[in-house]
Order: structure tokens, then sequence, then C-alpha cells
């Protein structure tokens, strides 16, 4: 495209030189340069088209800039094209039927603020539910094993049925109450939201439960999300999610649940920027007694995400 | 995940449509994508339908021709990462590999017209080839392709106005590549 300066002025509205009848236009070269490849692109309006149709039929040096522009889109539609093999189709429906499954690198785009949000409130989300579950069958449990007039849990009552701890140190162990756990066993769970962690987390979801009404709930609800959360790490688009604010609304209930216990403080964090082998980020829960050895309270949770914390019943 | 038999007839007619339809420039977009290492295009098309499969419940189909191209850019992207990252020693002995035995600028050309379209072609390709990632992909959805710019913007999840500056460029800085052709028109 030749430079302004090299090219003469047009400008609005000019006699124009160029061909040998010379036009006036209403639009100036510099203006005719600006709308080029709207021009091109078709996305000039009826008055703007006009307009530049009039003023590069009028200036010869618009209508070689242009000319060059459509030369290119002309030479770039015009590229070969090598067709796919023939055994294309064959061998793609080969990898379905052996079950391949998606490729992990259609994650691989960097994860906007806003989608970054979304995916951390689903797994906060999932996690805030699983804590809610783990609570409730912790409080059952407890419940239970007060009325049988035992004061502390049975040996290895916090294990899953396939016999692997639950969280990274045991925390279920403590009773509900007494002092629900001690700084060596107040527990952090470190969740890697990934497609294969949630085999773990389904593991969780399998605990033994005496209420097996209230077993079902966890495990409905805690599918659901999981359902979700899946979709949201399999789809490259992260769909727009209408049910945000529902899904906050959730998530909120679910804090304000697990608020609700009397005997555990829980904090909920978020961090850790999306990686390749994390595509959804990472997700910490941390469990701390209500108060702490010194007997003093534990400060405010603080949730992030702009996650509205309910009131504290306790005051705290 | 579904198996070929639970999967709606139509629907599985659509994605063998989809083959027909899309393969190929999905394939040619990969290819353009990839300048360090072409020879991956078809692994990329092949993965970016595998994971339309995967999803064939979830993606409405007037959304899997933009669905395939974000795919396919993804995965390209992905290999061009993983290419950037490998050993310099390793990428150097792949382009001792690669090269071609007669360097392009050896060719000798007849001046005929035909030869010239082709001199056009291989340094369109070329300069496609040496754009900006960011560049180069609106281009080619763009002008080769043909989507309108609400499309590339949300094949790429850009915003419009970024469509067109990209798009912008990308033509100033080919359009400056190819001057010598064009300066005799």
């Amino acid at each position: 495209m030749s430079s302004a300066q090299d090219r003469p002025k047009h400008s609005a509205p000019s006699s124009v030189g160029g061909d040998n009848a010379p036009k006036t236009t209403t639009m100036d070269c510099k203006r005719a340069r600006n709308t080029m490849q709207e021009a091109l692109d078709q996305r000039l309006k009826a008055a703007e088209l006009k307009g530049f149709q009039e003023h590069v039929l009028a200036c010869q040096a618009c209508r070689q800039d242009y000319g060059r522009l459509r030369s290119l889109r002309q030479w770039t539609r015009a590229l070969p094209q090598e067709p796919v093999a023939r055994d294309f189709s064959a061998r793609l429906f080969a990898r379905i039927r052996a079950g391949e499954g998606s490729p992990d690198a259609i994650f691989a785009a960097p994860i906007p603020a806003l989608r970054q949000a979304r995916v951390f409130l689903s797994g906060a989300l999932t996690a805030a539910a699983l804590l809610l579950g783990f609570w409730l069958l912790f409080d059952a449990l407890g419940r239970r094993d007060a009325t049988e007039g035992g004061g502390q849990l049975p040996e290895g009552y916090a294990m899953s049925e396939a016999g692997a701890p639950l969280g990274s140190s045991g925390l279920l162990r403590s009773s509900p109450t007494t002092p629900v756990m001690d700084p060596v066993q107040q527990g952090e769970i470190l969740l890697d939201v990934v497609a294969n962690d949630w085999q773990d987390l389904e593991r969780y979801k399998s605990v033994q439960h005496p209420d097996p009404e209230l077993l079902e709930r966890i495990r409905t609800k805690a599918t659901k999300i999981g359902e979700r959360l899946g979709i949201l790490q399999q789809l490259p688009v992260v769909p727009a999610d209408p049910d945000l604010v529902e899904q906050l609304h959730r998530l909120n209930e679910a804090v304000g649940l697990l608020r609700l216990s009397p005997q555990a403080y829980f904090e909920i964090q978020m961090g850790g920027a999306p990686t390749r082998e994390a595509p959804v980020g990472r997700i910490i829960i941390r469990l701390r007694p209500a108060t702490d050895p010194q007997g003093e309270e534990s400060p405010r949770f603080k949730p992030k995400v702009g996650l509205r914390a309910y009131p504290d019943p306790a005051g705290r | 995940m579904s198996s070929m038999s639970e999967i709606d007839p139509l629907l599985l007619s659509a994605y063998h449509r989809a083959i027909q339809d899309y393969a190929e420039p999905l394939q040619a977009f990969a290819r353009r994508m990839l300048t360090e290492e072409p020879e991956y295009a078809e692994d990329v098309t092949q993965d970016a339908f595998l994971a339309l499969y995967r999803h064939l419940h979830q993606v409405p189909e007037q959304a899997w021709r933009p669905w395939l191209y974000r795919v396919t850019r993804n995965l390209c992207l992905d290999r061009i990462r993983r290419w950037k990252h490998r050993p310099r020693a390793f990428r150097e002995l792949a382009d001792e590999e690669d090269r071609d035995p007669v360097a392009p600028d050896h060719y000798s050309l007849p001046p005929d017209q035909k030869v010239e379209a082709a001199e056009v072609q291989r340094d369109l390709e070329a300069a496609i080839a040496d754009l900006p990632d960011k560049f180069r992909e609106v281009f080619l959805l763009c002008e080769r392709e043909g989507m309108s710019y609400e499309q590339v913007s949300s094949v790429l999840d850009i915003p419009l106005k970024t469509v067109s500056t990209r798009l912008y460029r990308a033509r100033q800085r080919l359009l400056k590549a190819l001057s010598k052709y064009l300066e005799e028109e």
C-alpha cells in the first residue's frame, strides 16, 4: 500500500485528479484508507460504502491500494489445500472405537480471567459440597457415637470403603464433641481439580454413612456438581454460564451450612493459575479448629473471589 | 463416553458430513498454523474431530465449525509451545532433517505466468508463516476460511476490535512482503 506522503491529497469535498474526469468526493484519502479494510470485508454501512466507492472511483492511489487488498485476498483464497488422507475417517473411527479420549491440549489455551473465576467457582462449589458431605457424615457419626456412650470415634472410622484415608492428614478422625482437631491433626485437603482426581473424589463419596437418605442426598449433589465440573473441564469452550448466580448461591449455601457448625472452622482458598497439568487451577481447603490451642477465637472466614459469607451464627 | 451405537444416527450422520466438509480446510488451517511442524496437521485435525465426537451431545450442531476451529487452534498452539520449549539441539537437528534439499532461493523458474503464480503462492505461504501466531490465526480464519469478524471473535475469544486490528496488521505485513508482485499490478 502506498504511503500517505507519496499520493495526492483528496480532501472532502475536492476536485481530484488521477482519472481523466475530475470528480468531487465526500471522503478524503485518509478516511478512505481507514475504511478500506471494512469495505473489503463488507462491514461498511450503505452511506459509508457509497462514499468509499465514490472516492475509490475518483482516486487512483486509493483504487490501487484497494486493488492490492483484493489481490491479497484472491491469492490467499487460491492457496492450495491438500486433501485429507483417504483413510482419515477410517483411522478416526478406529481411534473412537478404541476409546481414545479427547486430547488434553484442548485446554492449553490461556483461560480468560472471567472464565477462570467461573471454573474456580465450580471447583470451589464441588469442594464445599464435599466438605459439607464430610461434615454431615462427621456430625451424624459423632452423634451416634455419643448416643452409644463412646466419646471417641472408632479407630479407622474415617476410612473410605476402599480403605484409603480421607484427606491428607486423617482429619476426620477427630471427634466432633471434643475440640475438633489439634494442630497436628488440623488438616488440609489439597485438591488439584483435574479429571483424574475426580476419581479420588468419587471414592470420598463412598464413605459408609449411617443415614442412607442423607448419604444419597450428598451423593446426588456431589454427582451433579461433579458432572458440571466434568463438562467444564472437558469443553475447550466453557459455555456462557447462565446459572453462574445460582452456582454462587449454592456455593454460599454450602459454605453457609459449613459455617453453622460450631465445632469447626472452614476456610476455602482458591489460588494458583491454571496450568496444563491442572487446567482449572488448584483448590485448597483448610480445616481449623473453632478455637486454637490457646482458646482464642479463629479469625473470621474471609472468602475470596467475591463470595459472600453467611452471617456467622456464633457471632464470631 | 458414548459408544457409537448409543449415538443418535442422525447426529452420527451429521458428524460424518462434518468430517467431509471440514476436515480438509481444518487440516489446511492446522498446517499453516504449525509452521515448524506442518507434518502434525493431520494428527491435530484428527484430535479435533475426536474431541468433537466426545462432545457431540454438548456442542450444538450449528456450532461445530467454530468449535472445531477453536479446538484445532488450541491444539496447534499447544504444539507450537512444545516446539518452542524443545531443547535447541533437538530443534536444529529436526530442522536439518526437514530441510528441503533445494532451497527455495535456488529454484530456477522460467518467467511464464504459471510459474509466477506458483512463486506468489510460495512467497505468500512463507509470508503467512512469518506472521506472529496471533496475526496468522486471525488472517487465516478471515481471509482463507471466510469467517466473519463475529465468528473469528467467538473462535478466538477476542473482542471484535482486536480481530479488526490484528487483521489489519497481518494484511499490512503481507502486502509489504509481497510488494514486488503488487507493484507490477
